[in-house]
């Protein structure tokens, strides 16, 4: 039922009529495209999609519920995705529906 | 930075880095986006190598309130797109912040509210800068005034004091959250006018530490200082505390200072011993600028003739006979000879200090065109990222601070580069690379790159261990072996590899507190006499600050 990333490259072989091994070397070039793109606080904009953007997540403090003792987290940049409208609008559907 | 980019950029990029024409690119990225969000809705879940994995989750409905009416609302079942990066990604984002790591928080620290803990490491951070900032300063007053004679320096000391009157006005106006302090001066102000070059220096100080507090609140550091964060302050109160009120003329007001100069640098220093922070050493050093320039007052008077000698041991007995009254203890008696001796010991030491600082200087000047450089002391607090082994879950959540890089070359800190080589050029099969220490680095970034987990700095450390003093500060241009993984068996995948480099980076670390703290031998040196100190000249005290360069984020170096 789920796709993993071997049905996705085998879908869009078949789609595209390539070869898995092009569409797999795409598939990275892309991610660390995007991986690039995100450690410059660029955002990336896949239209009709979404898009994928670094965000900073601040320092925190957390607690180790196994010995109560308490560590402080420090801030870090995460890569958030953002679905666009139309998924959004999919999404709301989805739940109509049902 | 901070672009957006459309599919027809991404797709541009990635034509070139690839090699395919621009077409079959975009129609790549279109297909992919048309098959995950396709594949999403049908599927649940897509996952993406590289990226992360798209899935749809239901969100329970719930009961929330309006924003706008305040009335209570409930939001219905619906569903969202959930993504959550893989490792990978998530890494290469958080590059610019991957030096932080986790501190434990120490148990008897007051987190009332976790806001004000921070406003508290600010301070703490701040102070630490303003003192070095301030030593600078004095050290350049310290210079002019050796160039000219000291009636030369006199009259600067009457100039600072024409200015003085506004500057209390207003530092005491700032400085109401430290009331102590406040009172202290108030009473000061009221004095006769031969106390206020003294004033005048602690004013000083206040107002940088005013001005620079304004200038580098922004700038914060990772760890947390257990240390009391008002140490410059403390140093002011000590300093003002120690003037009897009672002056007769200005000898007697050297000499008073030359006392008090005594009474402070011995307990500093013991305390400096007593903790293991560089910080208390950098009180000290603080200290030694006043310290200097009382010495040249010093000198004069101890030339001029026998009978300020007298007076000053008058006013020596006088002072004890204060003191004893107070802690009901000191020796009376043979106060004359043992000040005499304290005074001529104080006087070697200052001197020493002196040339040291003046080479210091000098080193400063050589390195770069500005005087006025900012340093920034890292202070990797042992005690706070360590932890006790066996508890290797939160070992790897904590491995230690890794190496702060000294004396960088500022002109040039991103362009530097690391030389690698492969190991047929360096000769041995166990070398995988040679690595030369540029600004910024860390061993365990260093292990991060090599052997994928950052534990395993340890066995750099060990196979370096001849280069290395001190793990804590590597200085920028050492090359170091980074040996095969196969020598020390590291594999970042197995967890009984990991936990050995943990367990030995709990002993490299107790071990290196105990005897290679470089404050403690600069200490050790100073108190021998020892007038080539090489710790003077390689000034371990000088960090450049890795978050400078490090971070694209620079800008506002402002994380919190």
């Amino acid at each position: 039922m789920n796709m993993k990333n071997k049905e996705l490259v085998k879908e869009l072989a078949t789609r595209l009529k390539w070869t898995s091994v092009e569409v797999s070397e795409m598939l990275s070039g892309l991610s660390s495209l995007i991986g690039s793109h995100l450690v410059e606080s660029d955002t990336v904009s896949l239209e009709d999609f979404g898009q994928f953007e670094a965000r900073k997540k601040g320092e925190r403090i957390s607690v180790n519920p196994a010995n109560g003792k308490r560590y402080l987290v420090p801030p870090k940049l995460v890569p958030v995705f953002k679905p666009s409208a139309t998924v959004k609008t999919k999404l709301k559907d989805l739940g109509n529906n049902e | 930075m901070s672009n957006r980019l459309t599919i027809k950029e991404i797709a541009a990029e990635l034509a070139k880095s690839i090699g395919k024409d621009y077409e079959s690119v975009e129609r790549f990225v279109n297909e992919l986006i048309n098959v995950v969000s396709e594949s999403v809705f049908t599927d649940k879940l897509v996952q993406i190598k590289g990226i992360g994995t798209f899935k749809i989750i239901q969100v329970e409905k719930r009961e929330s309130i309006d924003v706008n009416t305040k009335e209570r609302i409930v939001i219905p079942e619906h569903y969202k797109l959930s993504f959550s990066p893989e490792k990978e990604l998530r890494e290469t984002v958080n590059k610019p912040f991957s030096f932080f790591e986790s501190i434990e928080i120490n148990d008897d620290s007051d987190f009332a509210s976790f806001a004000s803990e921070t406003e508290e490491r600010d301070k703490a951070d701040d102070q630490d800068e303003d003192v070095e900032i301030e030593e600078i300063i004095y050290e350049q007053e310290k210079k002019e005034e050796q160039n000219e004679k000291e009636e030369q320096a006199e009259i600067v000391v009457n100039e600072q004091l024409s200015i003085s009157k506004e500057k209390v006005n207003i530092i005491v106006e700032k400085e109401e959250s430290k009331p102590e302090i406040t009172d202290e001066e108030e009473k000061e102000i009221g004095d006769p006018i031969f106390e206020r070059p003294l004033i005048d220096e602690i004013l000083e100080e206040l107002n940088q530490i005013e001005k620079i507090n304004k200038k580098e609140k922004e700038k914060i550091e990772e760890e947390i200082l257990p240390a009391p964060p008002l140490v410059v302050n403390e140093i002011v109160t000590e300093t003002i505390k120690e003037i009897p009120p009672p002056v007769v003329n200005e000898q007697e007001q050297v000499e008073e200072v030359v006392e008090e100069t005594q009474e402070q640098e011995l307990p500093i220093y013991s305390a400096e011993q007593a903790h293991d922070e560089p910080k208390v050493k950098i009180e000290a050093e603080s200290v030694t600028p006043k310290e200097h320039r009382v010495s040249y007052e010093i000198k004069e008077t101890n030339q001029k003739n026998e009978d300020v000698m007298d007076e000053y041991n008058e006013n020596r007995r006088r002072e004890s006979y204060h003191r004893s009254g107070e802690r009901d203890s000191e020796k009376n008696s043979d106060n004359n000879k043992n000040t005499l001796v304290i005074l001529l010991l104080a006087v070697v030491i200052i001197l020493i200090i002196a040339l040291s600082t003046v080479l210091y200087m000098s080193k400063d000047i050589l390195f770069k065109s500005g005087t006025e450089k900012v340093i920034t002391t890292q202070t990797p607090s042992q005690n706070t990222f360590t932890l006790p082994s066996g508890d290797s879950e939160v070992d790897n959540l904590e491995d230690e601070w890794g190496i702060e890089d000294e004396f960088g070359d500022e002109g040039t800190p991103a362009t530097e580069e690391t030389v690698k080589s492969a190991s047929s050029a360096t000769g041995g099969s166990d070398i995988i690379a040679n690595v030369r220490i540029k600004r910024g680095d860390r061993l365990n970034l260093i292990a991060l790159e090599y052997y994928g987990n950052k534990l395993f700095w340890v066995y750099i450390y060990e196979h370096n261990k001849s280069k290395i003093t001190n793990p804590n500060s590597i200085p920028v241009g050492l090359d170091l072996v980074i040996p095969a993984k196969s020598v020390y068996n590291i594999d970042a995948n197995n967890p009984a590899s990991i936990r050995k480099a943990s367990v030995l980076q709990t002993q490299i670390l107790s071990q290196y507190r105990q005897y290679s703290n470089p404050y403690n031998q600069y200490n050790q040196y100073n108190q021998y006499n020892q007038p080539n100190d090489p710790y003077q000249y390689n000034d371990p005290y000088q960090y450049s600050d890795p978050y400078n360069n490090q971070n694209q984020y620079g800008q506002s170096p402002n994380y919190y």
